[in-house]
């Protein structure tokens, strides 16, 4: 009078395959995803890393927007990392440019997330050494930026979040693209101005160049050979632009601000002449996530007044 | 005056290198480490700071009674500027891709550097003021041609440089941190093999010829000796300073200015401060990490100046 | 009968740049000799014991205008290594600094690093040596005292000792007497005269003459590098050869009541001023 002799033979099989199934799909939970990262190195990630760190401010930022309301898998970002204020109650692990390894390591983290504008290729290089899974995404331009969000999706274990992100970035790059090529006129010659003291603009390997150019604009730099040039001010005299754009980084706006100042000493600049000088708040602009497209439209405004 | 018996002062240091040696296994920037962890990165770190410490304090010391002058460091002759510039000129082939890539450069840059100091020594009739300017100069161009690299890269090419050149254990690798000890032990024996010609040289390039010792001679050697020591501590390790300049000072004072008792009792004195110093780099403001260089300042420049004093005390 | 003197110097001339400092300068030194080298500042005295001592070097760049001979008991010693010479002769230079915490003792141990330079340590017999030579230099009682705690005149006694541990017995003491005062200038005295009668030969640089001519037996006198007298104390320091040497100068040369040494008088400037 057994149990297992009651029941009918078929229903038997069913329940062991049903189960075995079932087995299966929870290995198949722990298989590794064996990606390649924006390098081309292939990295063998884990298909639901619980133990995600990030190594850039812009890369918590984007893991944060993908994860959603899962979160809490992100357990330790680098300095800085300051939006969605949720990440700044997080551990931290130094600063980007060069992150404590061994802070990063002791955590024991299944997904490291790096870029390679902004951390050292050493230091990525010694955390894979010690087995730590690292991607890394360049966002050197907007292709680049879209391919990073569908990268870190998929390293998340989110892939359609990250097309639907991807797709969401380039249709607002295209719409203010055409925005540009509909406005009548010769493109304005702006100076895009990141730091001072001494000074230093954006060159055209950066996203920044890109985003001038999106929304319209002539970088008065595009011929030099570095990221983030720094030219001498009597060289910035003599181009004469007819925009100056000073981008305010950091905690504190005043330094963008005394920049701002500083420039009216050079009245024979088209830029003051005109009163086309403007400061430009807020991290929008610098972080390669889906807030640059607000980046985008206060940079329009910009270079439109 | 009053000397320790130089027997018990090794052994003192040895103690204080072992403490530190385990204290550094056991604290760092990660607050409960796992064994992996320790193995990993903890082990080789330490090593190496021991290497380079032990090497640092036994080039100063040989510098400095070789030109006689106790302000001499293992930075006086340049060789450090040539490897600061090697890892510069080796970063910009974008060689850190390599394992040993800025390691490799750096070390090239240091060897040159020596070459032309050799070359120099090698000519007749050169004083040991010659010699010492000559390797002055060569660190001033060095360091010349260094800033004016950085003024024209990238800033992310100067964060690296700068942190390299404010001292840097974090590359440790076992294998790299064995062969640094393995190699610090075979130079300093060399070095101390032949002590006597070191002491001689205690009074002076005449005195030393006087008393019988072919100074061009030995000059190249010791030239040579130190100068490996100082390439394979920088591109390991980067430029760590007053290690150097300290340490044989400190063991002076107890062990007198023999080399027979002192360049044992300076390496490892040298190995324990500079484990020491790394500790406090990384743990005092974890996780973020101090440059080791300023640590070893911020300790040495008060003992220097306490040294100095205590000189000129006395008549 | 011809022996071979212990120390033979001929013809030694040296040049820098533009300036012979010595022209042809030649003597001989056998043991138990004290020769009082005298002249002038810059008449090369100490570049003479400099270049014989191996200080200078000679022969080394074949450059013209320097050259001589030096012979130790009659074989070739000018091309010789520095080691060979330190053992043989000694140059006790006219103070002993460093700049490095070393005790006498210590000092005067660095004389035999020339013997073994690749050993290490430093074994039973150079202990001895080392004591030996600081007895004898009547200064093995400041051996744990720091170099710059001592006085002038410790300190030459150190530096003697210190050549004697060399184990050269041809000593060059250059300018040894100027700092000390009489007690000591007596007690250097004694211990020359004992090296000397030892079998050492001891050429003693003094400015003050009637010093040098209180213990040396024989003179050489120089000036601007030239060779103005050499022979025995008596027949090289005449009022003749000292007024070529200090033109300037009115003097008078007597023999000391004590010794019979000549002892000069110094008048002060000479009326006519040459």
């Amino acid at each position: 009078m057994s149990f297992a002799s009651r029941l009918p033979r078929c229903h038997l099989i069913a329940f062991t395959l049903l189960s075995g199934f079932l087995v299966a799909a929870d290995c198949r939970a722990e298989t590794k995803n064996i990606m390649k990262d924006a390098t081309s190195v292939e990295v063998r990630v884990s298909s639901r890393p619980e133990r995600i760190i990030t190594l850039v401010p812009s890369l918590g930022e984007l893991t944060a927007d993908l994860l959603g309301e899962e979160l809490p898998r992100l357990i330790a970002v680098a300095d800085q990392t300051d939006y969605p204020p949720a990440l700044a109650k997080l551990a931290k692990v130094g600063a980007y440019h060069r992150f404590n390894i061994e802070a990063v390591a002791g955590l024991k983290p299944d997904l490291v997330l790096a870029s390679t504008d902004g951390n050292a290729k050493d230091q990525v290089l010694r955390l894979r050494e010690l087995g730590v899974p690292v991607v890394v995404v360049e966002t050197g331009d907007f292709n680049q930026i879209a391919q990073s969000m569908r990268l870190v999706a998929r390293a998340l274990g989110r892939p359609q979040r990250g097309e639907e992100m991807a797709a969401q970035f380039m249709r607002g790059v295209e719409s203010i693209r055409a925005r540009a090529r509909s406005r009548k006129g010769t493109p304005p010659k702006v100076l895009l101005q990141v730091g001072s003291n001494p000074l230093v603009v954006a060159g055209p390997k950066s996203f920044l160049h890109e985003a001038l150019i999106t929304v319209g604009a002539e970088n008065i730099y595009a011929d030099s050979s570095s990221r983030y040039p720094r030219p001498s001010l009597e060289d910035a005299v003599h181009r004469r632009p007819d925009v100056i754009l000073v981008v305010s980084m950091g905690p504190s706006p005043v330094p963008a601000r005394n920049s701002v100042e500083s420039w009216k000493a050079f009245p024979e600049i088209p830029a003051v002449k005109n009163g086309r000088l403007h400061l430009l708040l807020g991290d929008s602009l610098v972080r390669p996530t889906l807030r640059l497209l607000e980046g985008l439209s206060l940079l329009e405004k910009g270079i439109s007044r | 005056m009053k000397r320790s018996n130089p027997k018990w002062f090794f052994l003192a240091g040895l103690l204080t290198w072992l403490a530190s040696f385990a204290l550094s296994l056991r604290f760092g920037a990660v607050v409960d480490a796992d064994w992996k962890l320790i193995a990993q990165l903890r082990i080789p770190r330490a090593l190496l700071a021991s290497a380079v410490g032990m090497g640092l304090s036994t080039a100063g010391a040989t510098l400095q009674a070789l030109f006689s002058n106790p302000l001499c460091e293992p930075y006086t002759l340049g060789i450090s500027s040539g490897a600061a510039l090697g890892a510069v000129i080796g970063s910009a082939l974008g060689l850190q891709w390599l394992l040993a890539g800025l390691t490799g450069s750096a070390f090239i840059g240091a060897l040159a550097f020596m070459g032309v100091l050799f070359v120099i020594a090698h000519r007749p009739n050169v004083s040991n003021l010659s010699l010492l300017l000559a390797g002055v100069m060569l660190g001033f161009l060095g360091s010349s041609l260094l800033a004016l690299w950085m003024a024209l890269s990238d800033p992310e090419g100067i964060q690296g440089a700068l942190v390299w050149l404010l001292g840097d254990l974090s590359r440790a690798r076992l294998s790299g941190s064995v062969a640094s000890i393995a190699s610090m032990l075979g130079l300093l024996a060399l070095i101390w093999s032949r002590s006597r010609e070191l002491d001689a040289l205690l009074m002076g390039e005449e005195d030393a010829l006087g008393l019988g010792v072919a100074v061009q001679t030995v000059r190249k050697r010791l030239i040579i000796l130190s100068s490996l020591i100082i390439a394979i501590c920088v591109s390991a390790a980067g430029m760590i300073g007053f290690i150097g300049l300290v340490v044989p000072h400190f063991a002076r004072r107890f062990v007198g200015s023999l080399h027979r008792s002192l360049l044992p009792a300076v390496a490892i004195w040298g190995a324990a401060a500079l484990t020491l110093a790394d500790l406090v780099a990384r743990v005092a403001t974890r996780p973020y990490e101090l440059p080791v260089g300023v640590v070893t300042a911020l300790i040495g420049a008060p003992v220097f100046l306490w040294v100095m004093l205590r000189k000129r005390a006395t008549p | 009968m011809s022996t071979k003197p212990l120390l033979g110097v001929y013809g030694v001339s040296y040049r820098f740049g533009s300036k012979q400092v010595l022209d042809s300068v030649s003597f001989e030194l056998e043991r138990g000799d004290i020769l009082a080298l005298l002249g002038p500042n810059g008449s090369g005295k100490s570049t003479l014991l400099k270049a014989v001592a191996g200080i200078i070097p000679l022969h080394r760049f074949r450059q013209p205008g320097c050259e001589g001979v030096i012979r130790y008991l009659g074989q070739d010693f000018t091309h010789v290594s520095s080691r060979e010479r330190a053992s043989h002769v000694a140059y006790v230079p006219p103070d002993l600094r460093a700049e490095f915490p070393l005790s006498a003792e210590e000092a005067v141990l660095l004389g035999t690093s020339c013997h073994s330079p690749s050993t290490t340590g430093g074994s039973r017999s150079e202990e001895a040596a080392v004591r030996k030579a600081m007895e004898l230099c009547l200064c093995w009682h400041l051996r744990t005292q720091d170099l710059h705690t001592l006085s002038g005149g410790e300190r030459q006694l150190v530096a003697i000792a210190r050549s004697i541990a060399q184990g050269a017995r041809i000593l060059f003491l250059d300018e040894a007497l100027s700092r000390m005062d009489l007690n000591h200038q007596a007690e250097i005295g004694k211990v020359l005269k004992s090296l000397a009668s030892d079998g050492y030969a001891i050429v003693l640089v003094a400015h003050d003459l009637n010093l040098a001519s209180e213990w040396a037996g024989s003179a050489l006198l120089l000036r601007a590098g030239k060779q103005v007298a050499l022979g025995p104390i008596n027949s090289a320091l005449t009022e003749k050869n000292l007024r070529i040497l200090y033109p300037g100068c009115e003097l008078n040369v007597s023999n000391s009541p004590f010794t019979g040494a000549p002892k000069v008088f110094f008048g002060g400037a000479r009326p006519d001023g040459r």
